[in-house]
């Protein structure tokens, strides 16, 4: 069995083959689905924006030029329904600025993180993404992820390359504070809650 | 500074790598394939002529001109039924209408405005693509 290029799926689908259009939905459903979870955070809502993005995609083929790959224009998709979904239920975080970790510091964490189990250091790092703001935690995902490139991530949030590096900085040096919170409690409970 | 920087880079990589993708409900696919056929259903091209009517039509065109052939010379409506001798005058009703300046402005910048609608409606397909 041969299997088709995403450029072929769509030349298909936009010659009334709706089938090849399943098979884009299969290929792509858990990537879609995981990008619109770190951004709404709340797993139904997050099937209901993956289902609106595929239909919407569905509607705008047409409009694929082709240009950039099937998969970016399909995420530039999905980051802007789940925003929109966030901005009608009203619900955003906000990101806090943290203190830059020392080395030390920054060393213990990941020493502490080498030795915990592959799904508890899973379940952290969840935990931590879901404490991102929302677009962050998108554009940490594209990148670390998905990796893709700045460029490549700045034409799907539509925001400048400089823009995305700042945010990655920034949302790298939020997630360790927040990896620290995590791994040792101790450390950074009786500051209150420090994230 | 720029050491730990790559290493916190490579640390964050690595954990990232380690997450499994996140997977929708079983029946996902077929969700949105139900939907997308829906779609593509009220999508379809209905042409406000249709093919029979258009047949019709030719069938009428060249029954007329069949029976001009075979006819020449005669008519369905009697010739001198039309007399286009009548003295038929039109007045423009526009002719005394005075405008003052700033009507001419408001007519104008009313036009530039409609002509304004397809580049913002461009623009606005573009941003929500």
């Amino acid at each position: 069995m041969t299997t088709n290029t995403d450029h072929e799926l769509v030349a298909q689908t936009l010659n009334g083959n709706t089938q090849a259009f399943s098979s884009l939905v299969e290929r792509y459903q858990d990537y879609v689905y995981t990008i619109a979870v770190r951004i709404v955070k709340i797993r139904e809502e997050a099937e209901e924006v993956a289902q609106d993005s595929f239909i919407k995609a569905f509607e705008a083929l047409p409009t694929y030029r082709g240009e950039a790959k099937f998969s970016s224009w399909l995420y530039s998709i999905v980051y802007r329904k789940a925003l929109d979904r966030l901005r009608k239920n009203n619900r955003s975080k906000s990101l806090e600025l943290v203190e830059e970790l020392t080395e030390g510091e920054s060393e213990s964490v990941e020493n502490a993180l080498h030795f915990l189990e592959l799904k508890e250091r899973n379940e952290i790092l969840q935990k931590c993404l879901d404490e991102l703001p929302e677009g962050d935690a998108a554009i940490i995902s594209f990148y670390y992820f998905e990796e893709l490139s700045v460029k490549e991530i700045a034409e799907i949030t539509r925001l400048g390359e400089d823009n995305i590096k700042i945010k990655l900085h920034r949302s790298r040096k939020k997630l360790f504070e927040m990896l620290k919170f995590y791994v040792f409690p101790e450390f950074t409970q009786n500051n209150g809650r420090a994230i | 500074m720029e050491e730990q920087f790559k290493k916190q880079d490579e640390l964050v990589k690595n954990l990232m790598k380690g997450l499994p993708l996140e997977q929708p409900s079983p029946d996902f696919t077929q969700k949105v394939m139900q939907q997308v056929l829906k779609r593509a259903a009220q999508n379809v091209y209905r042409p406000l002529i249709s093919k029979e009517a258009w047949w019709i039509i030719a069938a009428m065109f060249i029954g007329g001109i069949v029976w001009l052939y075979f006819n020449p010379g005669s008519s369905l409506i009697p010739a001198d039924s039309i007399t286009w001798e009548q003295d038929i005058t039109f007045k423009n009703p526009l002719d005394d209408l005075q405008l003052s300046k700033t009507a001419v402005y408001a007519i104008g910048f009313m036009a530039l405005f409609l002509f304004q609608i397809p580049f913002l409606k461009r623009l606005m397909e573009k941003r929500y693509v």
